[in-house]
Order: structure tokens, then C-alpha cells, then sequence
């Protein structure tokens, strides 16, 4: 009895010391080990000491961010996040911030239906420029996730509990074609693709491959009553070490990489300058005028999805050597980025807008541009 | 700020904590002092204000009783100082609802500019009053040092989400108290246990709950399952604060009342109310219940009592039209208990108690933690089948799976096991305890440092 | 024993009368001068910082926020990825306040949804964005310069 008390006691007595000397340790690392400004892992900034002014501190600006500076400049910082997310999986939790960890490794991203409201205005967001320009050829193509794709790599019941989004691009292809577009459904496509084996989506990021664009390319082509004179192509590894923004947002660090493919075209031009693989890049808000559709500076950043036209753009035209002169403006988020490269064989001049950095006038834009084909290309995140 | 902070944890709590310890017995109230009006004023930098003038007002209405002999003024000086104190907590806490209400009733339309509520009023009005009130009553001495009852107002860790101290309880040991290395290890073991309830399951649960909430569909078991994870996420987030509190005191050498003894062990809702958050009970009991006459009136006067209290309790907890409906309902139910039911119950097999209780709680959890009405109803209906599809769906396997070590730990936790187990083993062999103190401890630093969701659900008191 | 009496009741009173000022001060910081938008606009453009933003209209309120507030100051960059903006709203009563406050909140979140994964140095400037209502004036600010823009705009209406 007196022994259990005497270490009862030894344990509180101990307890402190070794608690003391555990915050002494790291206030000593806290202070002496430099402030950084970035982390590479988690994709963001990071706070640092914020201004100390009276109006900062009595709004409780200067509070709200001193507290968050010290998590953010946590000695280890990155040690304590890998040590939570292991913890995570270790309690066996395969969802985090509405990303699924799947089999293999795939991290793919939930998807959340829509309410009415949302429904009506995911179908505005095309029928509000397609009703202006009917007299235009229109198609859509919503390009399905992984989350219906590859459904059969969700963790056990996990589809039960992210939204439809196969329905949702039902409905809206339903409801497309209604309203007189083209509409391009490439998921039976792209699911007999994943079953032979071809890598259809990145186990790292929410992006379709660029093997995955070229098979929704070609059911494009077909609707668009393109016929394909064979373009070859090389296709070519650009990086193996792709880490994409499903790894930095849900935390699951599972170490995967991915790698990035490009195709260019195997002609590279004959002497008059033509072929698929002749073409100006301009963009239209910096006036840069290039030659290349990809930007190898990309693939030395966290960012490396943007060796595709170095990212988004409000607005990009691409004049090619291509003689069918058809006119086609691509309405596009991120997708669209390694999709758009397989169309210079067919469309002489293609204007890329990302409604979300457009600032200019589209009706303007289709009439000047001299437009003949409308495509609108968003994933079912953009809707 | 908040305890579960690691700028409060590293930073804050050691700082104050060393210069506590090293400076001489005379000084340690000024330092404790300094110390919580800075923490206030971090979470608060303008209605610290508001609290000093606060703690003023009441050291002067206790000196005034002091000064006074003629019954009468003591009694005039009485109601002034509760009233004062009793309009602050209203004009900065319930203004807007009783607008509010009023405008629904009578179809007016005041316009009331919203002010924010300065955190912890409602936990250290009470304390004030229960000094104010003790001290006219004569059952403690009139505290002449303006420091230590600004501290005992004040002192940090038990300022902003209790337990509520009575002055009475404290009253010695803001003179002279018991501080030594083995209390403050004893204060970090409680600390720490209390920050893993918060961080590691009260946090977890809520995200658990904020999903299943947010579901367009759910089935009656996923309700349940939310309504569950809702219930634990405010016991565990509530006892691991006061957890921490009680730790935090006995390292600055005082002893503060236990607030909650695993309530959800509890077979009948009088048992539970004998466990969960004892200090506001204890204070109503004293401070409203026992004045009234208690229990010791007739039948219809106690149902009386009894129903003012909880009232105010639920009302207490929020100025909004639920927190009112969930302390009614406990208090009806109370009373059925008392007069009716308990007699039948004690002899029914414990566990039909244990399950009767168990839906009368959760059921009140939901009442608590929705404050509109339409999706109270919805959600509650859904328990029950209405607009639910089905018994039992994928997404509740999914979500028991996913969240299945997760959801054992929180069942466990919920009884004295773990926190017998620690101790047992602690009086076996200290450095195995200290192992899983320090393991603990890690987890919930990682957790701190990754997590962005930390909730402060206090922010209505 | 009088004495001392008096001075409590002195005291008291004195304790009284502070809480009294300070409910007065905490009101009344709530409200605001009458400033109309165009001479606010014009001593805000003085400020630092706002030299390549430009004056937008009332359809490009629209489009950013979805709403148009009756009376408005909007001002940002051409620049695509750049995420800088002041603006500045006179509400006509709480229910408009109310409408602008949550578009204001949803277009943060909004841009800082859009932005997460490519371009951190813009959620960096989103998350510290300053955005604050006073009497019927509402005020958003996202760059470097946010908080001195707040300082002048609180000084503008008192």
C-alpha cells in the first residue's frame, strides 16, 4: 500500500520533469530555428510573426494569427503532420477533408450532390452562352472523376456516403442534348480503359491522365464528325515525381508519385510549315506569343500538371496548320489543359477560355474570332 | 485563448507557470492575477474592460457589507449589486433574443445592433454572485484585498468554461494553499487526460457528426450514430475542459469541484443531472432552488421550483429558444421521475434503465445542439423514421468502419476504466505511466499542430 | 465609519458610471459618421498600394459578388491570378448588410477554393484578408496593404 503510493507519487513528481523538460525543448527550437515561410508538403504559405499595431491587437487580428503562427512554426512541423495522418490510418480512416483513401493508393476526391439550386445553376453555367450561339455546332463533355470511374476502388460502403456523381452527369447530359448541344459521354470509354489495364486517372491528383484525354479526344472527334487521319504520336514521360493536390489537401501521405506523359506529334512539320505539330500559342492577357503548348518550367515546381500551358488562363489562342477551318472555342477548366493539345490537326484557330479568369466579352470574343464550333469541356468540381 | 492551443500550451501556460513557482508566497496572486487578465484579454482585447469594471463593482458591494450593519440597506446593497450584475450578462447576452422574441410575438420590428458576447461572462457573473450573495448572507468573510478577489474571479483556469467556483469553496485557499511538485504532476496527468477527451475525441466526433448532419439522406442508424457522436462530442469537449481546469488549479496549488462524474453511466435522468456539470446544478440548488423553498413545500410549489431552475439553466446555456426547451424538458422529466416513475424503475432490470436513460439523453443532445428548429425537427424525425431511408444503409457501415477506434474509445472513455487503469499502473510501475502520459500527450500535439477544426463551443457562454 | 461609507458609495458609483461610459463607447463604435461613398473614394485612393487597381462597375460587382449594393466602392487589378481587391458598400438597412456580408464570405471562400492547390501566395493573401462592418458601412480588403486600408477607411468614418 505504501509502495503503490510511493509510486503514485514518484510518477506525478517524474510527470512534471519530464513535461517541463518537453516544453523547455521545443520553446528552445521554437525560438532559435528560423521562421520559414512556405511548406513545400502541405502547398502553402505559412504565418509568420504578424504586424503589431493597437488596431491589430484590439480586433484580435494580431491574437487569431500569433496563434496560428505558432502551429504553423511548429518545430517539426511536417514530423507531427505525417505522425497525425498515421494515427489517422492506423484507426483506420480512409476519409479526410472529402478525399478517399482507395486501393492501391489512389486518393480520389468526393463528390457532394447538388441541391435544386445547384442543379439549375451547374446547367446556366453552359446554356447561358450556348442559347445565344445556336446557330454554332455545340458539344459538351463533362469529364467524370475517379469518384464514378474508379468506384470500385472506394473504400468498403464509402460510395454510400460520397454523392452520385454518374446521375448528376446523366442529368446534365440528359439535359444538354435537350437543349440542342452535342453531348460527348466518355465514361464507358474510359472505364473499358482503366479494365485493360491503362492508368485513367493519377493516384496523387484529381486530373485524367493525358492517355485518358486522348481516349475522351477521340470520342470528341467522332461526335464532332471529325474524321481522324492518323496522327501519330510519341508519347513521352515528362516526370515521374508528380505529387498533385489531393496529397497536399487530404493529409494521407502516402508517398505515391505519379508520372506525367505528353504526345507530340511525330510530324513535326513538312516545308511549308505544316502539320499537326506547327502551331502559335498566345496568350491573349500577357500578349506572350510561344511555340510550345507545354511549359517545361512547371515540372520544377510543386505545380507540375502545369506543364500544360503553364496552368490557366483566362484567355488562349492557339492558330494551327490545321486547313479545315473550323473555328473552335474551348469553355474549360483544368482538363481541358491536356486535352486541347490532340485538337491541332483539326481545328485551325482554338480559343481557350477559363470563364473563371475571363474578364472579357464571349459574344464579342465568338463573333471576332470568326467561331464555328463551341466546346464546353468541365469537370463535374466546375458545375 | 484557448487551452487546447499550442501557443497556450507551449507558450502561455509555462511562462506563467515559472514565474509563479519562482517568485515568493506574497507575490504569487499578483503574478496569477496579471497572468489571467492577459489571457482574457487575448481571447477579448476590448471587454476585458468590460470584466475589470466588472470585478470592481462586486469587491466594492461586498466591502459595502462589510461597512454596513442596518438589515434593510444590507438588503437594498444586495439587490443593487445582483441586479447590476444580472442586467450585464442580459444587455451583453440576451438583449438580442428578448428583441427578437418580442418581435415575434407582438409583430414589431426593433432593430437591435447584435453586440458580441464577451466570452466566459455567464461563468464569472455567476462566480461574482456567488460571492455577492454568500457575503450578504454571512456565510463567508468579506474578501478586503482587491487581488485576491480579482483572482479568484479571474484565475485562468477555470475563467472561461468553469467549473464554477463558489467563493465559498475557495475562500481559504486564495490565502494560503498547498503548492509542490508531486500536486503539479498530479495537475498534469489530469491535464493531459483532459486534452486528449478534447483534442483526440471530442474534435473527431464533431467532424463525424458535422458529415452525418450535412447528408442529404440518411438512415434512422446514421442518425442515431450522429446524434451519439453529438452527445460525446459535448460531454468529452466540455469534461476535457474542465478536465484541463482542475489540472491547471492543483499546479497552482488549488483544489477546484469536480463538474462532471461519467454522467453517461447514469440509470435514470436524476442520476445523470447528479453528473453532469455538478457546479451549475450546484449553483442553482443554492443560489435559486434552496431560496424558493426547494423541496421542502408543497407539491405544487417544488414542481414550481423545480421548473424556474431549469428554466434558467436551459436558458444559461444560450439565449436561444432551444437551450429553453432542453432545460424544461429535463425538469419535466425530473419531476415525472420523482413522482412518478423512479419508484417503478429502480425495480425494472438495469438494463431497461440503462436504455431508457440512454434515448431520454441522446434525445436532449439534439435538442441541445440545434438551435433551428426545422432542422431539430427533421433531424429528430429521422430518428424515428420519418423522411429517413431505411433502418440501416451503407453509409452507417461506412461510418462505423471508418471511425470504428475511434467510436470504442469514446464508448470506453465514457466510464472510470481508462482513468483507473492509468492510476493502477502508475502504482505499479511510474515509468510505464509516464510512457503512456508522454505517448498522449505526442498524439495530441500532432493532432494540434495538423488539425484546423478545434471548436470552441463556448463562445455562447 | 461614515467616512468610509461615503466612500464606498462614492465608489460604487464611480464603478457604475465606468460601465455605464464603456456600454456607451462599445455602441457607439458600432456606428458611423455619415460619409458619403465618393469622398471616401477619394481619400482611399490616396493610399499606398492601390495605384494599378482600377475602378469597376457596377456589373463587375455583380459578377464577383452577385449582388449591388445601392451604393459602392470596387476597385481591383486586370490581372487574372491576382486576387486584390478593396470594396467598400453602403448598406440601406440590415437586411441589404446581412446580403452583403454573406456574399462577401461566400466570394472569399470562394476564391480561396479556387486558388488552394495552385497558387498559395494567393490564399496566403485571402486568408488575411480584412473585411469588417461598421454602422451601415461594410469594408473588404484583400492585398498587403489590407490592414492599412482598414486603418484609413475607420478613420474616414470615425
Amino acid at each position: 500500500m505504501k509502495k503503490s503510493n510511493e509510486n503514485r507519487k514518484k510518477f506525478h513528481i517524474l510527470l512534471t520533469v519530464c513535461l517541463a523538460f518537453v516544453v523547455v525543448i521545443f520553446d528552445i527550437l521554437f525560438f532559435v530555428m528560423p521562421d520559414r515561410a512556405v511548406s513545400e508538403t502541405e502547398n502553402r504559405n505559412l504565418q509568420l510573426f504578424p504586424r503589431l499595431t493597437w488596431n491589430t491587437v484590439t480586433s484580435g487580428r494580431f491574437e487569431s494569427q500569433f496563434d496560428k503562427y505558432v502551429a504553423d512554426q511548429f518545430p517539426g512541423r511536417d514530423a507531427w503532420i505525417a505522425a497525425e495522418t498515421t494515427v489517422q490510418r492506423f484507426a483506420g480512416n480512409t476519409l479526410s477533408n472529402n478525399i478517399f483513401l482507395g486501393s492501391d493508393g489512389y486518393l480520389i476526391k468526393s463528390f457532394t450532390d447538388r441541391d435544386n439550386d445547384g442543379y439549375t445553376a451547374a446547367v446556366r453555367k453552359v446554356t447561358d452562352v450556348s442559347e445565344k450561339h445556336k446557330d454554332l455546332r455545340q458539344y459538351v463533355l463533362v469529364a467524370p472523376g475517379a469518384i464514378s470511374i474508379l468506384d470500385y476502388r472506394l473504400p468498403v460502403n464509402g460510395a454510400a456516403v460520397a454523392g452520385d456523381e454518374d446521375r448528376f452527369i446523366d442529368n446534365l447530359l440528359r439535359d444538354f442534348s435537350m437543349k440542342g448541344l452535342t453531348a460527348v459521354d466518355v465514361r464507358q470509354n474510359l472505364r473499358d480503359m482503366d479494365a485493360s489495364g491503362i492508368q485513367v486517372y493519377y493516384r496523387t491528383d484529381h486530373h485524367w491522365t493525358t492517355d485518358a484525354a486522348y481516349e475522351a479526344y477521340k470520342v470528341f472527334a467522332e461526335a464532332a464528325g471529325i474524321t481522324r487521319s492518323d496522327v501519330e504520336y510519341n508519347r513521352i514521360m515528362v516526370t515521374d515525381s508528380f505529387q498533385g493536390t489531393l496529397t497536399a489537401s487530404s493529409g494521407f501521405r502516402t508517398g505515391e508519385t505519379d508520372s506525367i506523359y505528353v504526345y507530340i506529334p511525330e510530324d513535326t512539320g513538312d516545308e511549308n510549315d505544316q502539320g499537326p505539330g506547327v502551331y502559335n500559342v498566345i496568350n491573349v492577357d500577357t500578349g506572350v506569343k510561344t511555340a510550345s503548348m507545354y511549359e517545361p518550367a512547371a515540372l520544377d515546381t510543386r505545380d507540375k500538371y502545369a506543364v500544360f500551358f503553364g496552368g490557366n488562363h483566362g484567355e488562349l489562342k492557339i492558330q494551327t496548320a490545321s486547313a479545315s477551318f473550323r473555328n473552335i472555342l474551348v469553355l474549360k477548366d483544368s482538363y481541358a489543359n491536356c486535352f486541347v493539345p490532340f485538337m491541332t490537326a483539326d481545328f485551325t484557330n482554338i480559343i481557350m477560355v477559363d470563364p473563371r479568369y475571363y474578364l472579357g466579352d464571349l459574344d464579342q470574343l465568338i463573333s471576332d474570332e470568326e467561331i464555328t464550333d463551341i466546346l464546353y469541356l468541365y469537370c463535374t468540381d466546375s458545375f | 485563448m484557448v487551452f487546447s492551443s499550442l501557443n497556450f500550451l507551449f507558450i502561455f501556460l509555462p511562462v506563467t507557470l515559472a514565474v509563479y513557482l519562482l517568485v515568493p508566497q506574497r507575490l504569487k496572486n499578483i503574478v496569477l492575477l496579471i497572468a489571467s487578465v492577459y489571457f482574457y484579454a487575448w481571447g477579448e482585447p476590448v471587454y476585458v474592460v468590460l470584466m475589470l469594471l466588472n470585478i470592481l463593482f462586486n469587491y466594492v458591494a461586498g466591502l459595502q457589507f462589510a461597512a454596513t450593519k442596518n438589515k434593510r440597506r444590507r438588503k437594498k446593497q444586495l439587490i443593487l449589486a445582483v441586479l447590476v450584475n444580472l442586467l450585464l450578462l442580459g444587455f451583453f447576452k440576451y438583449a438580442g433574443f428578448l428583441v427578437g422574441t418580442l418581435n415575434s410575438l407582438f409583430g414589431w420590428s426593433i432593430v437591435w445592433k447584435e453586440l458580441s458576447l464577451p466570452i466566459g461572462i455567464s461563468f464569472y457573473t455567476f462566480q461574482a454572485l456567488s460571492y455577492v450573495i454568500d457575503a450578504y448572507r454571512g456565510k463567508v468573510k468579506v474578501q478586503k484585498s482587491f487581488i485576491n478577489f480579482a483572482v479568484y474571479i479571474t484565475m485562468f483556469p477555470q475563467l472561461i468554461a468553469g467549473p464554477i467556483v463558489t467563493y465559498s469553496e475557495i475562500e481559504n485557499q486564495l490565502g494560503r494553499r498547498t503548492i509542490n511538485i508531486a500536486k503539479a504532476g498530479a495537475g498534469i496527468e489530469r491535464l493531459i487526460l483532459g486534452l486528449a477527451k478534447k483534442v483526440i475525441l471530442a474534435n473527431n466526433l464533431g467532424l463525424l457528426y458535422t458529415s452525418i448532419q450535412a447528408s442529404a439522406e440518411r438512415s434512422v442508424m446514421t442518425t442515431w450514430l450522429g446524434a451519439v457522436c453529438l452527445a460525446m462530442q459535448i460531454y468529452f469537449d466540455f469534461s476535457g475542459y474542465s478536465d484541463m481546469a482542475i489540472g491547471m488549479g492543483k499546479m497552482l496549488g488549488f483544489d477546484f469541484p469536480e463538474n462532471f462524474n461519467f454522467p453517461f453511466m447514469a440509470d435514470s435522468v436524476t442520476e445523470f443531472w447528479r453528473r453532469w456539470h455538478m457546479t451549475l446544478s450546484g449553483w442553482f440548488k443554492d443560489y435559486v432552488y434552496f431560496p424558493l423553498g426547494g423541496s421542502r413545500v408543497s407539491a405544487l410549489k417544488h414542481i414550481r421550483n423545480t421548473l424556474i431552475v431549469w428554466f434558467l439553466t436551459g436558458l444559461w446555456h444560450g439565449a436561444s429558444w432551444n437551450f429553453v426547451m432542453w432545460g424544461l424538458y429535463y425538469g419535466v422529466l425530473l419531476i415525472i421521475e420523482k413522482y412518478i416513475v423512479l419508484r417503478v424503475m429502480k425495480r425494472l432490470p438495469s438494463p431497461v434503465q440503462y436504455i431508457y436513460t440512454f434515448v431520454v439523453v441522446i434525445l436532449g443532445f439534439v435538442l441541445f445542439g440545434n438551435t433551428d428548429f426545422t432542422e431539430m425537427g427533421k433531424y429528430m424525425a429521422n430518428m424515428f423514421g420519418g423522411g429517413a431511408s431505411g433502418f440501416i444503409d451503407g453509409a452507417f457501415l461506412y461510418y462505423v468502419k471508418n471511425n470504428l477506434i475511434l467510436l470504442i474509445l469514446s464508448a470506453v472513455s465514457c466510464s472510470p476504466i481508462f482513468r483507473k487503469l492509468l492510476n493502477k499502473i502508475s502504482r505499479k510501475n511510474s515509468y510505464a505511466a509516464i510512457g503512456i502520459c508522454l505517448v498522449l500527450f505526442f498524439i495530441c500535439v500532432a493532432f494540434l499542430v495538423y488539425g484546423s477544426y478545434n471548436p470552441f463551443l463556448y463562445f455562447r457562454f | 465609519m461614515q467616512k468610509k461609507k461615503q466612500k464606498l458609495n462614492i465608489a460604487e458609483g464611480a464603478v457604475l458610471l465606468g460601465i455605464v461610459i464603456f456600454i456607451i463607447c462599445i455602441m457607439s463604435a458600432n456606428s458611423s459618421a455619415d460619409v458619403p461613398i465618393s469622398v471616401i473614394e477619394q481619400k482611399m485612393t490616396e493610399q499606398e498600394g492601390l495605384s494599378d487597381m482600377f475602378r469597376q462597375d457596377a456589373a463587375s460587382v455583380k459578377s464577383v459578388y452577385g449582388i449591388v449594393p445601392s451604393e459602392f466602392m470596387y476597385y481591383k487589378t486586370d490581372a487574372v491570378m491576382d486576387v486584390r481587391e478593396l470594396f467598400i458598400a453602403r448598406a440601406s438597412g440590415a437586411d441589404e448588410m446581412d446580403a452583403i456580408e454573406s456574399a462577401a464570405a461566400e466570394h472569399i471562400s470562394g476564391q480561396i477554393d479556387a486558388f488552394t492547390g495552385y497558387g498559395p501566395d494567393q490564399v496566403a493573401l485571402l486568408e488575411h484578408s480584412v473585411s469588417m462592418k461598421k454602422g451601415d458601412y461594410f469594408f473588404l480588403a484583400v492585398g498587403d496593404h489590407a490592414e492599412q486600408w482598414q486603418e484609413a477607411f475607420i478613420k474616414l468614418i470615425g
